[in-house]
């Protein structure tokens, strides 16, 4: 264990803040009731998670112990003492509006408290999150829920043999929405949350109880998103991401566009963002998509997944007519007819891409801040995601072949927090769906623009010709094992798997004769393959770790292949002879 | 791959403890699969075959379990330079890793019951990039790995997150 002394450097950030008006805390420490602290202390399990300082949950036991380090002990002071009284307290469920602010501090507060003010009121009032936001929630919640939960229902309609074990099933779909109807009222009704002393201190939770102090100069980003239903309402919902948990750790679902904007002025004012008023710096849009830009993005989509499905429930549904149907169809089955029907199905999950990224994408608009990138999307849920310039970790370009003839590309950008946005774990946080190829360049400077490069004109180090050799064994042993599977299960077509070779092989040169890397003073570049060529390019000064791994074949070879770490996630460069890594190990360390 | 001047190995109890460990999971792990595999197997090929198979299998294992912590060991060296921390490790599979000082989120030691017997302690240094240690050394005497611990958590600046 290390000391309270030992952990002090390392948190400076943290608790700088806190250190800043240590003047102030004698008062303070007269003006509180004291007798509540001691009263709620052992009620409250401490699920802190600011991991960071964990001298403030030691400090929770027993205030009188901790003397000096009065700041601690005092911003658990101000949770404990903070949690509204009345339904914080005994019983949150009967929060109601008169939780509501009284109107002085309300209007103080919606004056436009500078940050200057926050940091030495003594005590912030709690707000809440906006009334109606339950009613509002409920239903998009719900259905999301149910929503994921498509391939059971599926079962459930179509399939499912005895009445009994649809019931089940039923239930299983049944206890989930419920679960998730309970959440939706557990965050709406417990959840409080202030800007004070410089922090975001988010408070939530019935039984377990969790306060949440985060630290605006750690956002990664900020996203406000507002569906059909907050739009109708006149609400928004907050989404704040840092580089913590793999979820949105600071959720406010949700508040009036008001409240929204102004906590995230609060926010610019003392952290990394950029606040409203700071919009006429706006430059001009560096990127919008018009409809048919959205329509050529959802048809490159991949879409064989999409069509797998549709085919399996197809056949399902045959099936479901009845055995004698079934076989009938069969028999009468030309080639043909298996062509237009895979013909529909790409047709149809064409379809389906293409609307769902008008839904996604439509009105998409990028534009650069001062030292920010904002985005805007979407038809029915509007989504506002800004990323702080100085928080991109990576910026990832796909081109796959398609959209890559099309003359497009999209750009991926990524931060250290990683979101997850209904129940897939989102890696990108801002998405550039298309851009025309000659603007790839112009796009990607402005999101990374420490790396000062540019990977479309300037010619990158080819991968070393020997790991050729290398892509062509692997690729010729992984095509000889379908072919072995096609000749020992196929019929008559098993003599088409011998196919598999040479495109196999061509696929391998392709693949190499692409690949390439880059690395300047500022920046590292690594560009992979041909079908999906992925260009990714990184800010030297956000590298975490850098690594060479070389298996004994590449060893074989004198190759050796450099993977370079940044928060969030990691890229491996082409394979490289000794020399080049031997450079890039003196360039990168 | 090459060598740094002031690179320095492991402490040498590290061979033995590596080979107790992999002993150790010889016999409690993978001689009881071999056999109970090798008794499912019985039934299908014949068992002489089985047998001769299973026994060869348990003498690479054991053979592999003396001699491979040695090549471990003398593949294994690390070095506190002036910028970051390096570790090259890796007998087949190779590996060179440098993790800059300012990048160190924190540094744990972590020691085993078996590394408690030989007085030997892990070390993982652990940076924003992921779920896991970024770094790790094996096979440190503690107050080395101790002393390693408080030199690179020492290390402050920008994190880059």
């Amino acid at each position: 264990m290390v000391s309270e002394d030992d952990d002090k450097p390392e948190h400076t950030d943290e608790i700088a803040i806190d250190e800043l008006d240590g003047d102030d805390k004698p008062t303070e420490e007269a003006d509180r009731p004291e007798p509540h602290v001691p009263d709620e202390s052992p009620t409250r399990p401490f699920q802190r998670p600011r991991m960071s300082s964990p001298s403030v949950s030691e400090a929770g036991i027993d205030p009188a112990e901790i003397g000096p380090s009065v700041h601690d002990f005092d911003s658990v002071g101000m949770h404990l003492e903070a949690v509204p009284q009345p339904s914080g307290n005994g019983n949150p469920l009967m929060t109601d509006p008169s939780i509501e602010l009284p109107e002085p501090l309300d209007t103080l507060v919606a004056g436009g408290m500078m940050e200057a003010d926050t940091l030495l009121t003594p005590d912030t009032p709690w707000r809440s999150l906006h009334p109606v936001s339950l009613a509002v929630n409920l239903l998009p919640r719900a259905w999301a829920t149910v929503r994921n939960m498509w391939p059971i229902l599926l079962f459930i309609f179509l399939g499912g043999e005895g009445f009994g074990f649809r019931l089940a099933e039923l239930m299983i779909v049944l206890i989930f929405t419920l679960a998730s109807v309970w959440n939706t009222f557990i965050h709406w009704a417990t959840l409080r949350y202030r800007m004070h002393q410089g922090r975001l201190e988010i408070n939530t939770g019935l039984l377990n109880k969790q306060s949440r102090t985060i630290d605006p100069a750690r956002i990664q980003n900020v996203e406000l998103v507002q569906n059909l239903f907050h739009s109708w309402a006149g609400l928004v919902e907050l989404r704040i991401d840092t580089a913590g948990e793999l979820s949105t750790e600071g959720l406010l679902s949700a508040l009036s566009v008001e409240d929204a904007t102004e906590l995230r002025d609060q926010l610019a004012r003392v952290g990394s963002l950029t606040s409203s008023d700071d919009e006429s710096e706006v430059i001009e849009p560096i990127v919008s998509m018009g409809i048919p830009e959205i329509l050529a993005f959802g048809l490159t989509q991949r879409t064989i997944g999409t069509v797998a499905v549709i085919a399996i429930v197809g056949f399902e549904f045959m099936n479901q007519a009845g055995p004698e149907v079934a076989r009938e169809v069969s028999q009468n089955l030309q080639p043909s007819t298996i062509i237009a029907a895979l013909m529909l199905a790409f047709v149809g999950s064409w379809a389906v891409s293409a609307l769902t990224s008008i839904f996604r994408f439509y009105g998409y608009r990028m534009t650069r801040l001062d030292d920010a990138v904002r985005t805007t999307q979407g038809l029915t849920t509007k989504r506002n995601v800004e990323i702080p310039l100085s928080k991109v970790q990576m910026v990832r370009t796909d081109e796959p072949l398609v959209r890559r003839m099309m003359g497009y590309g999209t750009v991926l950008i990524e931060t250290a927090g990683l979101g997850v946005v209904e129940g897939q774990v989102r890696q990108a946080e801002g998405m550039v769906p298309m851009v025309e190829a000659e603007e790839l360049s112009a796009v990607t400077a402005c999101t990374v623009p420490h790396a000062n490069v540019d990977p479309w004109t300037t010619p990158l180090r080819p991968a070393h010709p020997r790991s050729l050799y290398r892509a062509i064994v692997a690729a010729s042993v992984r095509a000889c094992v379908f072919i072995a599977i096609g000749f020992t299960f196929l019929g008559y077509l098993k003599w088409l798997t011998v196919a598999l070779l040479p495109m196999a092989l061509i696929g391998a040169w392709l693949d190499w004769a692409k690949q390439g890397w880059l690395v300047t003073p500022n920046s590292i570049v690594s560009r992979r393959g041909f079908f999906n060529r992925r260009t990714f390019i990184l800010s030297r000064d956000k590298l975490q770790s850098v690594h060479v791994v070389q298996g004994p074949f590449m060893r074989l070879h004198g190759l050796s292949r450099v993977v370079v770490r940044v928060a969030g996630s990691q890229v491996s460069l082409p394979e490289t002879g000794a020399e080049d890594t031997a450079w890039l190990e003196d360039a990168l360390s | 791959m090459h060598d740094s001047t002031d690179a320095k190995s492991l402490d040498p109890k590290a061979v033995m403890l590596w080979r107790m460990q992999r002993l150790i999971r010889l016999l409690v792990v993978t001689i009881p699969m071999l056999i109970a595999v090798g008794i499912a197997a019985a039934s299908v090929v014949r068992s002489e075959l089985v047998i001769v198979l299973v026994i060869t299998l348990i003498a690479v294992n054991g053979v592999l379990a003396i001699s491979w912590p040695a090549l471990e060991y003398g593949a294994f060296r690390y070095a506190v330079r002036d910028e970051d921390l390096l570790v090259q490790s890796g007998v087949l599979f190779k590996r060179w890793s440098s993790i800059p000082h300012n990048r160190i989120q924190h540094v744990d030691t972590r020691q085993g019951p078996m590394e408690r017997i030989f007085g030997l302690s892990r070390l993982l240094v652990f940076t924003a990039a992921g779920m896991s240690a970024d770094g790790s050394i094996p096979g440190l005497r503690t107050a080395e790995a101790e002393r390693l611990r408080d030199l690179l958590s020492r290390r402050g600046g920008d994190d880059g997150v």
